[in-house]
C-alpha cells in the first residue's frame, strides 16, 4: 500500500507513521486514553486515532 | 439473555441506556430490577440466562470500575462521548472479543440525545481506551439535527429494543427498524496461527436502507449520514503480504454498495427470501445462513451460523418473540424492519 491507500483506507482522517515498536505506542495511547486503529504495512506501523497525536516518534504523514 | 426493552412515552438519554444494557449483559441474574431507564414495568426479561459478559471500563468515571448505579446522572461532558466496553472469551481462541457501546452525540446527555452504536475492538482497557474498533458514527451537532440518523441504534419515544446477549455475540435489535450486533464467527487456520479472536461486527440500523458507510473507523460529522450499513472483522492479516489490518471491512463497498466475497453477511436488498415449498407443495419459510470470507487477504470462508446461532430470514415472518423452527432447533424470530429479519437462540 502507498501513502494514498493508507489515506484512503483509515477514511482521509489524519493518519501518523510510528517508528517505535508497537507495545510503545499501545504505551503512549493508553498513558494519554487515545483510542487508536493501526496497520502494519512492510513492518511499518501507521495509524489514527481519536486525539491528536503528539510524541516524537508518531509523524504526521497525511491530514491536518 | 433475552430482554426486551420498552423505552416509554419519553425518550432516553444514550447512555442511561447503555448502561441497562450493561447491567442485563454482565449480570449473573439479569431482571427489570436492574434498568434505571427503560420501563420497569413494561420491560420483559424473556430469557435470563447470564449472558456471560465481563465489565471492563468506561471513558467516564462515573463508570468505573463498576457501571454507574442507577440514579447516577448522565454523561455531561461537553467536546466528548461516553463508552462502556465489555469483554467476553472465545470457543477456541485465547483472545478476548471486545465489544464498546458508544453514544452517538458529543455533549450534554438528554432524552433527545438518544443515539448509541455497538462495535467490537481487538482490545480495550479498564479506561475505555481502545485498540482496532470497529467503524461507527459520532455526531458533534445537536442531536436534534440529526433525528433522522440511519446509522445508530435509538432510544427515542415508543422505541423497543430487543437484547440477545450469549458468551458469543450481542445482538441489539431496534424493533422494526434494525440491529447491531457483534458476533463470533467460526475459527479459520489463519486466526490460530496468529492467535486472533474471530467476530464480525455488522451494523445495519436502517434496514430499508442497503447503501454502506465506507468509513472503517470511529468518524464523526455535522451532517446527517444517509447511508445504513457498515461492518468489520479485527486483527486480520493479509497472509499474501503480511500487511495488518487493525479493522477490516469484509465486503468490497463499490459506490456505497456492498458486494464480492461477503457471502450472506451484507443484507444488500429487501427480501432476499421469499417463500419457498417443501416436497408436497406446502409453504415454508426461507432462511439462511451467515458467513463471510476475506478472500482477499487469503483467508477462508468463516460461518457465523454454527457459532453464534443466528439466520436471517424475510421481514415480517411472523411477531417478534415468535419462535422458528429451523432444521429441527427452536430459535426466536426478530422483525428488523422492512428489509430482513433475523432468528436467534437466546442461549
Amino acid at each position: 500500500m502507498n501513502n494514498e491507500q493508507i489515506f484512503t483506507y483509515f477514511g482521509h482522517n489524519t493518519v501518523y507513521k510510528y517508528s517505535g515498536s508497537l507495545s510503545e505506542l499501545k504505551e503512549i495511547q493508553e498513558s494519554t486514553n487515545n483510542s487508536f486503529n493501526y496497520i502494519i504495512v512492510s513492518d511499518v506501523i501507521y495509524f489514527v486515532a481519536i486525539d491528536p497525536v503528539l510524541d516524537s516518534k508518531a509523524q504526521l504523514i497525511m491530514g491536518e | 439473555m433475552y430482554a426486551k426493552l420498552v423505552v416509554g412515552s419519553t425518550g432516553i438519554p444514550a447512555v442511561q441506556a447503555m448502561r441497562d444494557i450493561v447491567r442485563l449483559c454482565t449480570s449473573n441474574t439479569p431482571t427489570t430490577a436492574l434498568l434505571g431507564a427503560f420501563s420497569t414495568s413494561s420491560s420483559v426479561i424473556i430469557d435470563s440466562n447470564p449472558a456471560g459478559w465481563t465489565y471492563v471500563g468506561s471513558n467516564n468515571a462515573n463508570d468505573r470500575p463498576t457501571v454507574a448505579a442507577i440514579g447516577v446522572s448522565g454523561f455531561t461532558a461537553s467536546g466528548s462521548q461516553c463508552n462502556l466496553v465489555l469483554s467476553a472469551p472465545c470457543l477456541e481462541s485465547s483472545a478476548l472479543k471486545y465489544v464498546a457501546l458508544s453514544t452517538s452525540f458529543i455533549g450534554t446527555q438528554s432524552a433527545t440525545t438518544n443515539l448509541f452504536t455497538m462495535t467490537g475492538a481487538t482490545s480495550a482497557t479498564s479506561l475505555g481506551v481502545l485498540t482496532n474498533e470497529g467503524p461507527r458514527y459520532f455526531s458533534p451537532a445537536a442531536n436534534g439535527a440529526n433525528d433522522t440518523l440511519t446509522v445508530a441504534l435509538r432510544v427515542a419515544a415508543n422505541d423497543v429494543v430487543h437484547v440477545i446477549a450469549t458468551p458469543r455475540g450481542i445482538t441489539i435489535v431496534n424493533e422494526g427498524r434494525g440491529m447491531q450486533a457483534v458476533w463470533e464467527m467460526s475459527m479459520s487456520d489463519v486466526n490460530r496461527f496468529y492467535n486472533t479472536a474471530p467476530f464480525v461486527q455488522y451494523c445495519h440500523a436502517t434496514s430499508s436502507n442497503f447503501t454502506a458507510e465506507t468509513i472503517i473507523i470511529p468518524t464523526s460529522t455535522s451532517g446527517v449520514l444517509t447511508r445504513t450499513m457498515m461492518s468489520a472483522v479485527f486483527g486480520v492479516t493479509d497472509v499474501n503480504t503480511g500487511t495488518f489490518y487493525g479493522t477490516y471491512s469484509p465486503g468490497n463497498i463499490v459506490s456505497n454498495l456492498p458486494t464480492l466475497n461477503i457471502g450472506s453477511l451484507f443484507q444488500t436488498a429487501n427480501n432476499l427470501r421469499n417463500n419457498s415449498i417443501n416436497s408436497i407443495g406446502a409453504p415454508r419459510y426461507q432462511v439462511t445462513p451467515v458467513f463471510l470470507q476475506i478472500g482477499a487477504l487469503g483467508h477462508p470462508i468463516q460461518s457465523v451460523t454454527g457459532t453464534t446461532n443466528v439466520y436471517w430470514t424475510r421481514p415480517n415472518a411472523g411477531f417478534t418473540g415468535d419462535s422458528m423452527l429451523i432444521s429441527g432447533d427452536v430459535y426466536t424470530f426478530f422483525n428488523c424492519g422492512s428489509g430482513y429479519g433475523i432468528a436467534l437462540k437466546t442461549s
